[in-house]
């Protein structure tokens, strides 16, 4: 979009084009609004993270061709307060879980291809719907829709400020690569993410640990926009050290690693910090329910690294990363190559293999393999370390996205620290999803929240 | 070089396997899901030669450049199928001169086979011949004799099966066949995966091509040179019986069934290479290896030309040009005679084997 063919006002102009920037403008559009899409990326990393997406989380009464089976509200509830350990506003839970029975009915009409998840990552096929070609393929249709619906969307661009007086928004500044506009919008949409890619930020809450930390999602969520938002007064919301963080292999790149680097040995080995101590419980529960905790259990080690030790009976268990595991033919050799004491790497592996009873082995649901005596317990798929070669991955708390955000109504309005909401900001996606998650994640979870949200708000900015 | 090749090509699937978000559209991410850590080199081109050079994994790939992972599927496969051409195909130092400059090598036995058809005309026999109106029945034959026809088309026909059978098998020895008791059904699944297009449909969205917006008219297009070959065989086939077992001689009337299915194929052999030629042009060249352009280019402007010399050669049947299209028009079929095993045709053979080890492997994994 040339900045010569843009109006000088938009009906809504939008801050982010992830899904949930996309499903505002799309709804929004069909409103009959005029939409300016504001988006940091270029048309080949456009969307932020939607792009490290490949699944959707949503209520549904019965097996719809896109899943295995019913998935009610009352489930999906659950499983959400199970993870949160209820904190969460459940007025805004009830509304994305109620409203979340659409999805895939918009994703069809607006041309994503849904395809029946034999063998998702996750084996989330009964909860989420799997669409063809990931995040991308989804970014892609949507985008198309939006040029269709006469969407104007400026690239490589970022809004840089906004002008609000009192409750109202009304201009926007805007960095293009050929310079600097302002345009006015009767309504404005925060869509543009979290603040993951922002570790000065990130250190304010976590200290010199968030050096550490690797950036899963996408080098452009700086969270530019959450700040101004707060510091013209919004309210916020959520855990500031809250995050979805897994564990990824420690030599991934710093940004844009996205689903590759995460390492799923974790629950058929032990994980050891670099003290050659285990830490937690590998074998709590399903990895599915388990694998989003990881990320923050290593932030809290020293150093923030761990190290996921296994031996080769369990190589064919999982999916591998994108890296090769470190080898080596005894775990002395593996202690000193991943440069722990390999006394005491021996003594943890001896002391964990010496406490396993394991009466059924199966990988892929909760076994009868647990420690006996040993603190922390491994719980299940506890099989002793004994079988050469050995294997390590180095591990680094991975991080998706930030929960600290900011205060919504069901209407998707933005809260005012003096009380009372702005009448025409709006906020969808990750930017707001610290008022429905505070800790734990659900796979699939993050494009629900964008999906209702990011309707709510082109709903709710037609109404201004 | 060559073992660069293969190395990135382990490192992509090793990433593309982490993934699996592509497993949806066509038969090479299943494959990679197939084996975890490691990927030997007939196994990579096995995978490399199911790719039907669809594109929409590198349009739907968070991990193209600028990531860092930098993951680009068809232009690594498109490299691995010129290198799997190269080292398959019978007798393989032939093969790697061909492979490596396919215009050159194109251009020379085009040349060749032009030089020698109408050297031959001028020096056997009466020049004068190529100019003539000939509208008796047979009469044509007096330009290029029957049996030279005849004659030579079977010789190049035995020729054109052992190079294919000897390099078919050497294929399917190196990808290792399959790893159950061979059936006949995989065989003819395989061989249903590939006549049906199956794979051009990049799994019911379309295929990214020639840019990201998900099409079906590379399908088609495909798909019209395929039938159109068909009915020219099946036209020469009519002819043949007309003329030893009915014998009635050429030229046949133009509603006959030797006529209408040459001329209908012609056509369709024409739309599909013309079409696929501006397809190409439209299409990144970022996404497919130099040689393969080159592969692709010839066959389609060889095809395109092979079905215009045809297609005017019958038009103009009854005036003193028909002599010299009909000479063009067999200097270039001879052409495609003596290049196929050395030219894109041979895509076919190997096509044909992945899939059908595909089938095999997939039938054998379901139950399990």
């Amino acid at each position: 979009m040339s900045i010569a063919l843009l109006r000088k006002e938009y009906d809504v102009i939008i801050a982010g084009g992830g899904n949930s920037g996309l499903c505002a403008a799309i709804r929004a559009a069909e409103e009959g609004l005029k939409v300016l899409l504001v988006e940091r990326g270029g048309p080949v990393d456009r969307g932020g993270n939607t792009k490290y997406t490949r699944d959707v989380r949503y209520a549904h009464d019965k097996a719809d061709g896109y899943t295995s089976g019913p998935y009610t509200e009352e489930e999906f509830l659950t499983d959400l307060l199970s993870v949160t350990g209820g904190d969460t506003h459940m007025d805004l839970a009830r509304l994305v879980i109620e409203r979340s029975h659409d999805i895939p009915h918009f994703m069809v009409r607006h041309g994503v291809k849904l395809q029946r998840a034999y063998r998702g990552t996750l084996h989330l096929s009964r909860t989420n719907a799997f669409f063809l070609g990931g995040g991308r393929g989804l970014l892609n249709t949507y985008y198309r829709s939006a040029e269709e619906l006469g969407i104007d969307i400026l690239y490589k661009s970022s809004v840089e400020d906004i002008l609000i007086s009192g409750n109202m928004f009304e201009e926007a500044n805007i960095v293009t690569p050929r310079g600097r506009i302002s345009i006015k919008g009767r309504a404005f949409i925060a869509a543009s993410g979290g603040f993951e890619a922002n570790i000065e930020w990130i250190k304010s809450f976590w200290g010199e640990a968030a050096e550490n930390f690797i950036v899963r999602g996408s080098r452009y969520n700086d969270g530019s926009l959450l700040r101004i938002l707060m510091e013209k007064g919004a309210l916020r919301t959520g855990d500031p050290m809250g995050m979805h963080a897994v564990a990824v292999d420690a030599r991934s790149p710093r940004y844009d690693g996205g689903i590759v680097t995460r390492v799923d040995s974790i629950p058929f080995g032990i994980v050891v910090n670099i003290h050659g101590k285990r830490f937690y419980d590998e074998g709590e529960d399903l990895w599915p329910k388990r694998y989003a905790i990881w990320g923050r259990l290593i932030a809290e080690q020293p150093s923030q690294i761990a190290f996921s030790i296994f031996d080769s009976k369990i190589l064919n268990l999982f999916i591998p990363p994108a890296y090769p595991p470190i080898k080596a033919d005894s775990i002395e050799e593996l202690a000193k190559k991943i440069g722990i004491d390999p006394a005491v790497l021996e003594k943890t592996v001896s002391e964990y293999n010496s406490s396993v009873v394991c009466k059924r082995f199966d990988p892929g649901d909760l076994d009868e393999c647990s420690t006996k005596g040993l603190t922390p317990p491994k719980s299940h798929w506890a099989l002793k370390i004994d079988k050469r070669p050995f294997y390590a991955y180095p591990l680094r708390p991975g991080i998706t996205f930030t929960y600290l955000g900011l205060r919504v109504d069901k209407r998707a309005r933005v809260a005012m620290k003096g009380g009372g909401f702005y009448r025409n900001v709006f906020a969808a996606g990750e930017i707001m999803m610290g008022n429905i998650l505070s800790r734990g994640y659900l796979g699939g979870l993050g494009l629900a929240i964008g999906s209702v949200f990011g309707w709510i708000s082109g709903e709710s900015a037609a109404e201004v | 070089m060559m073992q660069d090749l293969y190395r990135e090509a382990s490192r992509q699937f090793i990433v593309c396997n982490a993934c699996r978000y592509c497993e949806g559209f066509c038969a090479v991410f299943p494959a990679i899901e197939k084996r975890l850590w490691s990927y030997e080199k007939g196994y990579i081109d096995y995978v490399a030669n199911l790719c039907h050079d669809c594109r929409n994994c590198f349009y739907s790939c968070p991990y193209v450049y600028p990531n860092p992972f930098s993951i680009n599927i068809p232009l690594l496969l498109s490299s691995i199928r010129v290198e799997s051409y190269k080292k398959y195909t019978f007798p393989e130092p032939l093969a790697r001169l061909f492979f490596s400059r396919p215009l050159l090598g194109g251009l020379l036995v085009t040349t060749i086979s032009l030089a020698l058809m109408f050297l031959y005309v001028v020096l056997v026999g009466d020049p004068s011949r190529l100019f003539k109106e000939y509208r008796d029945p047979g009469s044509f034959y007096e330009i290029i004799p029957y049996w030279a026809i005849a004659f030579n088309g079977m010789a190049m026909l035995a020729y054109i099966i052992t190079i294919f059978g000897i390099s078919s098998y050497r294929y399917w020895r190196s990808i290792g066949g399959i790893s159950s008791k061979p059936h006949l059904g995989f065989f003819i699944r395989g061989l249903w995966d590939a006549i049906s297009h199956r794979y051009f449909r990049g799994g019911d969205a379309g295929c990214s091509y020639p840019g990201e917006r998900p099409k079906l008219i590379r399908l088609y297009l495909h798909l019209s040179i395929f039938i159109g070959l068909i009915l020219a065989i099946l036209s020469t086939i009519t002819a043949a019986i007309y003329q030893e077992i009915l014998g009635i001689l050429p030229p046949y009337s133009r509603s006959s069934p030797p006529v209408v299915l040459g001329t209908a194929g012609g056509i369709l052999i024409i739309a599909g290479s013309t079409g696929l030629l501006y397809l190409k042009q439209k299409a990144s060249k970022e996404l497919i290896s130099r040689a393969m352009i080159d592969l692709d280019v010839y066959m389609l402007a060889l095809l395109d030309l092979i079905a215009i010399t045809g297609v005017l050669t019958m038009i103009f049947r009854e005036t003193i040009y028909m002599g010299l299209i009909f000479v063009i028009h067999m200097g270039l079929v001879v052409t495609l005679f003596i290049i196929a095993p050395y030219s894109k045709i041979i895509h076919i053979l190997y096509r044909v084997l992945s899939l059908v080890k595909y089938s095999g492997e997939k039938i054998q994994s379901r139950g399990t």
